[in-house]
């Protein structure tokens, strides 16, 4: 676990500042390698594309939006 | 009863006419105590007038546990049940069934007759038939036919019936085997049964020895007849012998021994020896036993066919070559009760007509039995025993009355009956015609060959014999000839031959008991061994008596005698017999005289005379001598006495002359003489034609009263209908009063209040609970009902019962009285028996209580806020609560008694409604809550939850409808809420959470971190408390800065807030008062209100759908640039440039910080 979170990257998706903020601060912690975070889905997948990730922490409320981009074919 | 019924089971019946209801009742009383009534078969069959409604069923139902049905349709009949006549109709009987028919037009409806005769065809010796009381005739006619077919015949005793008319007739026919009383029948009926099946019945004796027991074993029972005197069969003939002269031993004794067992069985007799004893102590038996021994059936015209041919070949030729003095001569022998001898007239009569001959004819009819010829010379018959006849053949020959014929007094005055035994009486003679139609078969042989031989002798030369259809004149054919083989018609041939006839034809030994009769000289030859000496004697009287003619009274000569012809001379013209016609001259007085006076003493006679024959004169003595044994024949003898004077000459002269004047004497005395007789036989004539007027007038007086007698036969026949009616009017009374009795029971014992009135309104009957609605009493009935006082309001009652009558509906109306009851008056037409309106029915049911339960439901209905429906069984809405009306915008009008899926034009047909009503609820009594949406128009989609109860005691369905679509709509609203909330407290916990940790992460002293932690929370908390305040609708942003400015208790005078109305999203506004939190912490701590002078201004504008926002500090502390970036002002920053994507510019210049902040309105991309 602790080998395998060292290389992972997370991407952080939350409007809310703070507790983006939070999140990012218990990744770091936790020993993964935040990004981000992302404010808004378009942000996210701005950075997405500029910068892969392993895993994408969203925000439940932005989810549903973001859901739909998932076929997106030049997104993985 | 347990074994099974034969399959020969006999056939009552049961024949009456007025007063034979109670005899019926009566018969059926005590059929009900026997035993083995279930094994025979009843047809009962009352003569009533066709319109008249017969309660006989019900009435016979009563008293007997045997099905009893009326006739409608055809019925097989089968034993053990009532057959009943319906009054319209008559009953044929086909293979063993009743068959109804339609019956014949007034008196010729003969239904007894009819039905009898039908039951004895089809069901033969089966067949009883019983006559009951009744007036009329009805019945007698098919009696005959039912002992022809070996049947049984009862006729109700005479005195016990109410009219014993028919009962007497039936008797009178000869043809009734028992007489009794109606409850005797039964037993009587048992033992026919018995005797049918041939079962020994209860206490015979069972030695077989009787005769009976031989029935059929006609050879066997010839030797009988040499049997002992003890011999029961010997003893009854002896009785028969006794009673009637007939010698029984001539007749077959196989048919004898049937018609004795016959008696034998309906006595109850145990056996001959019985039976022979009860016949020699009751003379009346013997007379029913001869009766019965002696029937003969005969009809008009039997054998049609038969009767065609005499006609044609007997009667027509006779007609065609008779000339008018010479009659016509007849005998029937054996006529019975007379059809035959009547039916040969009639055919005779019916030539003469044709032909207009009018010789003289003569028909004897002789039968043995007085009885027979009794009703025979009456020349009465029922009218049904001439129906098969041609209508106008009756109308010439018989006289109609009522239920008889009667044959004409031209043909009744040509008849002469009389009684005769064939074996043992004289014969006629010169006869043309001899009829004896179904006697010789009784007969035994040898007797019948005898009397082919009389036969022979009675019909004049050429003269024809007419027999019955069994019968044959054997082998005698030296004597007859074959007319007409079918028709069994011969002719005489050959001479007359005395010899072959031995009559009387009765045993020598008979004859020498009954004391030894004398032959008259013509007739007798006797028995056969007796031959020579008949010979030898007739040999001595040819030459030593003197000669003699045989003659009647009316001097008809039969015989010659001797030399007889010297004393007669026959006479220029037609042939003649009469011995006064052919008598010399002068003979005739002396003949007459001799003759009459032998006729009326019965004695021999004699005149003399002086006579001149063909060789002188002579004194002459005619005697005149009846003969014995044979009526009204006389021998009458010529004596001549010796010569008073020889003729020769030896007298005187004076004795010559003195002749002379003596024969002068003897000359005027014999012309006086002859003046004198001619004088008599003329006052003899004109005796004879005043004879002849009175007999004609007696004759009138006999047509009169046959008038008068047909008269009262129609009076009387009226009269049986009147009390046939009369019997049935009265059991329907007392029947109509036992049901008036219950009805008025019936009525009393309810209370519902009733009155009758009549058309015009007047009261007819009331019951007496009336008396709590009207004052009325015994009295009032035939007032008006408008008179009555009411004790209740009803001004419109009698327009109600007008209009009842107009209508013919009935109405119903509710009515209070003034105790405040409630009464439903139902008004019903009255409809007669004959259905017309005669009136009205009132009734007043108390109501009250239903009432007040009604309106106790109606109150609940219009109570309950919930709209709910009352229906009827059929879905018709019965009642609505005001809620419905309200909730469903509509009206009572169109909602009242209106089929429920049709309310609210068919908004309300609903499938789900209709599962509810038409599947769920006719399982289960209720159903509950059963939600369904439906568009309503005008009032929209509605959510409702149906409930239903099935009210089966009032046949009422109660439907609840409850609308939900508000509740729904506010339930779907507060999980949007809940949601919402849900969603808010997390994301302000994750905020807190956030705000905790960045500032835990800051923060270098636990103190430190409670300050500025709960100082960030306040501000956070401050901006929900605002955002809460508004419903989370959009904030005011002048509030929101206001809103922190107080928490941080900076003076409003040292903050200039200016900017125009601007709303901001609840996310903007909490982020916003965050940023604004951490710049007034800064000026609190660092700035512009650290000290007491420091102002700040908060101004924003509105610029290209941003907000642009400026905080600016002024006369604060001075500011100092931090070593490094504090979290505050991170915090302003990326706040705004995060989460309101707009930008941050902080500058601390001298006198405190300025701060730009920019920011689209509304996110430029939703959250």
């Amino acid at each position: 676990m602790e080998h395998t979170a060292k290389r992972t990257r997370v991407l952080v998706v939350e409007d809310e500042y703070m507790i983006a903020m939070d999140l990012v601060s218990t990744l770091e912690q936790l020993g993964y390698i935040p990004a981000g975070p992302a404010g808004s889905v378009a942000e996210a997948i701005a950075m997405l594309e500029r910068e892969g990730v392993d895993l994408a922490l969203l925000d439940e409320t932005l989810s549903s939006t973001f859901r739909n981009l998932v076929g997106r074919d030049d997104w993985r | 009863m347990a074994d099974a019924p034969p399959p020969d089971f006999p056939v009552v019946a049961l024949g009456g006419s007025a007063g034979a209801l109670q005899s019926f009742f009566d018969f059926f009383g005590a059929l009900s105590r026997e035993k083995r009534r279930g094994e025979m078969a009843y047809v009962v069959v009352l003569h009533l007038s066709p319109d008249h409604e017969s309660h006989l069923v019900e009435l016979l139902r009563n008293r007997t546990s045997l099905p009893v049905a009326a006739v409608e349709s055809p019925a097989v009949i089968d034993c053990g049940n009532v057959y009943v006549l319906p009054p319209d109709r008559t009953l044929a009987v086909v293979d063993g069934a009743l068959v109804p028919r339609q019956r014949a037009p007034g008196s010729a409806h003969r239904p007894v007759d009819d039905i009898v005769r039908g039951l004895a065809r089809e069901f033969r010796e089966r067949t009883t038939a019983i006559i009951f009381s009744g007036t009329g005739s009805n019945g007698s006619a098919a009696l005959g036919d039912v002992r022809e077919a070996g049947g049984c015949v009862i006729a109700q005793a005479p005195q016990s019936a109410e009219f014993d008319e028919m009962p007497r007739r039936a008797i009178e026919t000869g043809f009734v085997d028992m007489v009794l009383e109606p409850a005797q029948m039964v037993p009587a009926l048992v033992r026919n049964a018995h005797r049918l099946q041939g079962v020994e019945g209860e206490g015979r004796t069972a030695d077989g020895a009787g005769p009976h027991r031989t029935d059929n074993k006609t050879d066997a029972a010839e030797e009988r007849s040499e049997a002992p005197q003890d011999d029961p069969f010997e003893r009854i003939l002896r009785v028969l012998r006794r009673r009637s002269t007939i010698d029984f031993r001539q007749y077959k004794t196989g048919t004898l021994f049937r018609r004795i067992d016959r008696r034998v069985h309906f006595l109850g007799i145990d056996d001959w020896d019985a039976y022979a004893a009860h016949l020699e102590q009751f003379a009346e038996e013997a007379d029913l036993l001869l009766k019965d021994v002696l029937i003969t059936v005969t009809s008009f015209f039997r054998d049609g066919k038969a009767w065609h041919q005499l006609t044609e070949r007997v009667l027509k030729p006779l007609v065609a070559g008779r000339s008018e003095d010479r009659p016509i001569r007849i005998w029937t022998a054996g006529c019975a009760t007379g059809e035959e001898a009547y039916s040969v007239a009639i055919a005779l009569f019916e030539l003469l007509r044709e032909t207009g001959a009018a010789p003289q004819v003569e028909i004897f009819a002789t039968d043995v039995s007085q009885n027979a010829l009794a009703r025979a010379r009456t020349g009465r018959f029922p009218a049904a025993s001439v129906e098969h006849l041609p209508e106008d053949l009756i109308e010439r020959w018989f006289d109609e009355s009522g239920d008889h014929v009667r044959i004409r007094s031209e043909i009744r005055d040509v008849m002469i009956f009389a009684p005769q035994n064939l074996v043992q009486d004289t014969p006629f003679s010169h006869a043309d015609l001899v009829i004896c139609r179904n006697l010789l078969i009784y007969l035994k042989p040898e007797i019948q060959r005898r009397l082919i031989r009389l036969f022979h002798f009675a019909l004049a030369e050429g003269g024809a014999l007419f027999l019955g259809t069994a019968e044959s004149v054997g082998e005698t054919g030296e004597l007859f000839e074959t007319l007409d083989k079918e028709a069994r018609i011969w002719r005489r041939i050959g001479p007359t031959r005395h010899d072959l006839v031995d009559f009387p034809l009765i045993r020598e030994q008979e004859r020498k008991r009954s004391g030894g009769r004398t032959a008259g000289p013509s007739a007798v030859t006797p028995v056969r061994q007796k031959r020579l000496s008949d010979l030898v004697a007739a040999a001595l009287a040819d030459r030593y008596s003197p000669p003699a003619v045989v003659a009647d009274s009316g001097a008809v000569i039969y015989y010659y005698h001797g030399n007889a012809g010297r004393f007669l001379r026959p006479q220029a013209g037609e042939v003649t017999h009469n011995l006064m016609a052919l008598a010399r001259d002068g003979l005739a007085p002396y003949l007459r005289r001799a003759l009459e006076a032998a006729s009326r003493s019965g004695r021999p006679e004699s005149v003399r005379t002086l006579a001149t024959l063909d060789d002188g004169e002579r004194m002459l003595q005619i005697e005149a001598t009846p003969i014995d044994g044979i009526e009204d024949r006389f021998v009458i003898s010529f004596v001549e006495e010796r010569p008073a004077h020889v003729p020769a000459g030896g007298e005187a002269p004076t004795a010559s002359s003195r002749e002379q004047e003596l024969k002068e004497e003897v000359r005027l005395l014999r012309a006086e003489l002859a003046t004198t007789t001619w004088s008599a036989d003329h006052n003899l004539e004109e005796m004879r034609a005043y004879s002849e007027e009175m007999t004609s007038i007696n004759e009138e007086l006999r047509a009169a009263n046959e008038e008068l007698e047909t008269s009262k036969e129609e009076l009387q026949s009226l009269n049986e209908e009147l009390r046939t009616v009369n019997a049935q009017l009265r059991a329907t009374v007392s029947e109509l009063r036992e049901r008036t009795a219950d009805l008025d029971n019936l009525l009393r014992s309810t209370d519902v209040a009733t009155l009758f009135l009549d058309a015009d309104l007047a009261v007819r009957w009331f019951s007496p609970s009336l008396a709590e609605l009207f004052r009325i009493r015994e009295e009032d009935l035939g007032r008006p009902v408008g008179d009555l006082v009411r004790s209740y309001e009803d001004p419109r009652l009698g327009e109600e019962c007008r209009r009842v009558i107009e209508s013919l509906e009935r109405r119903e109306e509710q009515v209070e009285t003034a105790g405040g009851r409630t009464f439903m008056r139902r008004i019903t037409p009255y409809r007669d028996a004959n259905d017309r309106i005669a009136g009205v029915v009132i009734t007043f049911a108390d109501v009250t209580e239903i009432q007040n339960a009604r309106r106790y439901a109606e109150r609940i209905v219009e109570t309950v806020p919930m709209p709910l429906l009352v229906l009827d069984t059929e879905y018709h809405v019965v009642s609505a609560s005001p809620a419905f009306y309200k909730k469903f915008q509509v009206d009572p009008a169109q909602t009242m008694n209106q089929l429920v899926y049709d309310l609210g034009n068919g908004q309300w047909n609903i499938p789900e409604l209709r599962h509810l009503l038409d599947d769920v609820l006719p399982d289960g009594e209720v159903f509950h809550d059963f939600e369904v949406a439906h568009d309503f128009r005008g009032i929209g989609r509605k959510t409702m939850l149906l409930s239903g109860h099935r009210l089966d005691h009032v046949q009422l369905i109660l439907l609840a409808i409850e609308d939900i679509t508000e509740r729904r709509a506010f339930e779907a609203h507060q999980a949007i809420l809940m949601g919402e909330l849900g969603h808010r407290v997390k994301n302000a916990l994750g905020v807190v959470q956030g705000l905790a940790s960045q500032t835990a992460l800051r923060s270098r002293s636990l103190e430190e971190f409670a300050e500025a932690f709960s100082g960030r929370l306040l501000a956070y908390s401050r901006a929900h408390n605002l955002l809460l305040a508004h419903d989370w609708q959009p904030g005011s942003l002048r509030e929101i800065v206001e809103a922190t400015l107080q928490a941080h208790a900076v003076e409003p005078e040292r903050v200039a807030v200016d900017g125009p109305s601007v709303l901001l999203s609840a996310e903007q506004a909490l982020a916003l008062a965050l940023v604004l939190h951490e710049l007034e912490t800064n000026a609190v701590k660092y700035g512009a209100f650290s000290n007491a002078a420091g102002r700040a201004s908060v101004s924003w504008a509105m610029h290209d759908g941003h907000v642009h926002l400026r905080w600016q500090e002024s006369n604060g502390a001075a500011v100092e640039p931090p070593k490094r970036e504090g979290f505050g002002s991170t915090l302003i920053r990326k706040m705004v440039g995060y989460q309101l994507r707009g930008e941050a510019k902080l500058t601390l210049a001298r006198d405190g910080a300025v701060c730009s902040i920019s920011f689209p309105l509304i996110g430029s991309e939703k959250p």
